[in-house]
């Protein structure tokens, strides 16, 4: 009994010095996933308390920050993401625009000479914006290996997936990340749109989309 | 002479830039860099596009003081012994809603209906069974260190947030059949309530089986090989080396739920 409550007491030590100094870590995750302050503090106490209950299965020497994602995930996905309203995500068809308009490498070749610019004008709390603009999947991939250096194999093991999966994620989430950002790079004059496609062609395109489809349901 | 093309190059780019090759694919790739102009601006392009965005998004977050009052709180209060033991104790009373009347011999039966599955059908006939616990306890931690000498895997019980699913113990036992034929391997058995019902769960070491009979289906994270037999739902899903049988009355949609949220 004696042992018992003093194991007890190494495992509370433990969590404090290992887990606990990744709650901002956890924090910062929590609201690029749920977007809502509020929600982010909960999802990371909730995290950080379930975390604690099975400290036991927490294998020492490997990343804690992985095995703690890999938990506020499994919460996230079944408490938070059912009853959210997701608002103002990239749906598919605006992914499949976005993708097509800067599908070519040149679209989003940077010439050095704007880079500078770029940088100054375009790269702060745009890429945020940018991330919180992607689908979950996409923006928990980059978020993980972008933001917190995870390899692809502890990523997999956090989301559930194949580390192909991973891989797949990864390059059309950073090239949507990247033609978000030459998007406001236009918007702002620091580059020039693609060639052939102007935002003029785009909204007629949605403007013909409008048309197809008023015609369809009539 | 290298041994990938342009397009290799493109798609895999973003593995070369992580460090996530191995030297012999790196040096594959190194070479077609040092041979290939344009990918060599592309791959610059792509380098300079993460190094510039990656300092934006790692910007430090912190948890406001507040929310980390809070947490230390929560903490200081699960640190102390928890009354769950006086909990388990109570639920030890053999569960009578589960009224073994109608359900006894129907493990036994032929299922109709159902494509053989020996472990599923095994997993059934141990559900309906009735055995009692050998270690009562609604703690996982408790269970799983319990399990540990005695069976030839590292336990994992799983566990159910929230208060709807109990744990009430577990026992050791077998589970029969596999692809391969009659032979039976070791087995956790665990026994939860859940309202009224009664859930079971066998855990075994399944690295050599691969589950595919079964409806598969989306629990949560998990992927979930469902059977349905006489009224019974079991769930077979696999996590590292360890296979989960999970069987129940409950209607399916709750099952998986639960499973959904367990960990
Ligand atoms: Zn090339």
């Amino acid at each position: 009994m004696i042992g018992r409550l003093f194991s007890k007491k190494q495992d509370h030590v433990e969590f404090e010095q290992v887990a606990m100094p990744q709650a901002d870590a956890l924090y910062g995750a929590a609201l690029r996933m749920t977007r809502n302050p509020t929600q982010a503090e909960d999802l990371v106490q909730e995290t950080l308390m379930r975390a604690y209950r099975f400290w036991h299965r927490f294998e020492q020497g490997t990343n804690i920050k992985a095995w703690l994602f890999r938990i506020q995930t499994n919460i996230f996905i079944n408490r938070y993401r059912k009853r959210q309203t997701e608002q103002q995500v990239l749906d598919d068809r605006q992914i499949d625009d976005l993708l097509h308009r800067f599908a070519a490498e040149e679209s989003t070749f940077l010439p050095p000479d704007t880079r500078d610019a770029f940088l100054k004008r375009v790269v702060g709390d745009e890429v945020m914006q940018a991330l919180d603009d992607l689908p979950f999947e996409f923006r928990m991939t980059v978020l993980l290996a972008d933001m917190h250096d995870l390899s692809y194999k502890e990523i997999a093991e956090v989301l559930d997936c194949p580390v192909g999966t991973v891989m797949s994620r990864l390059h059309r989430a950073r090239k949507l990340l990247q033609a978000r950002l030459f998007e406001y790079a236009v918007e702002r004059g620091v580059i020039e749109a693609p060639e052939g496609v102007t935002a003029d062609n785009v909204a007629e395109l949605d403007a013909f989309r409008r048309r197809k489809k008023r015609a369809a349901n009539e | 002479m290298s041994r990938i093309d342009c397009d290799d190059f493109k798609k895999f780019i973003d593995p070369y830039l992580d460090g996530e090759f191995d030297d012999r694919e790196r040096a594959d790739f190194d070479t077609h860099l040092a041979e290939c102009a344009a990918c060599r601006r592309h791959y610059e392009q792509q380098a300079w596009f993460l190094r510039s965005v990656r300092p934006a998004l790692q910007r430090p977050t912190r948890l406001p003081p507040g929310a980390r009052a809070r947490l230390e709180a929560s903490l200081r209060v699960a640190q102390r012994p928890a009354r769950a033991r006086r909990l388990a104790r109570r639920l030890m009373i053999p569960l009578p809603a589960l009224a073994v009347a109608g359900v006894v011999g129907l493990g036994v039966m032929p299922l109709t209906g159902f494509k053989p599955a020996p472990m599923v059908d095994d997993a059934i006939e141990q559900h309906c069974a009735d055995f009692p616990v050998e270690f009562p306890s609604p703690e996982v931690a408790e269970v799983d260190t319990w399990f540990q000498d005695k069976v030839p895997f590292h336990m994992q019980a799983p566990a159910f947030p929230g208060d709807k699913v109990t744990l009430l113990g577990g026992r050791l036992s077998r589970i029969g059949g596999g692809e391969a034929g009659p032979s039976t391997r070791p087995a956790a058995y665990l026994m939860y309530s859940v309202g009224e019902r009664k859930m079971t769960v066998l855990v075994f070491d399944g690295s050599d089986l691969k589950i595919a009979n079964g409806e598969a289906l989306r629990a949560g994270n998990k992927q979930v090989h469902v059977h349905d037999a006489n009224g019974y739902q079991v769930a077979l899903y696999q996590r590292g080396p360890l296979v989960y049988a999970v069987t129940s009355d409950l209607p399916q949609r709750d099952l998986l739920n639960l499973i959904g949220e367990s960990l």
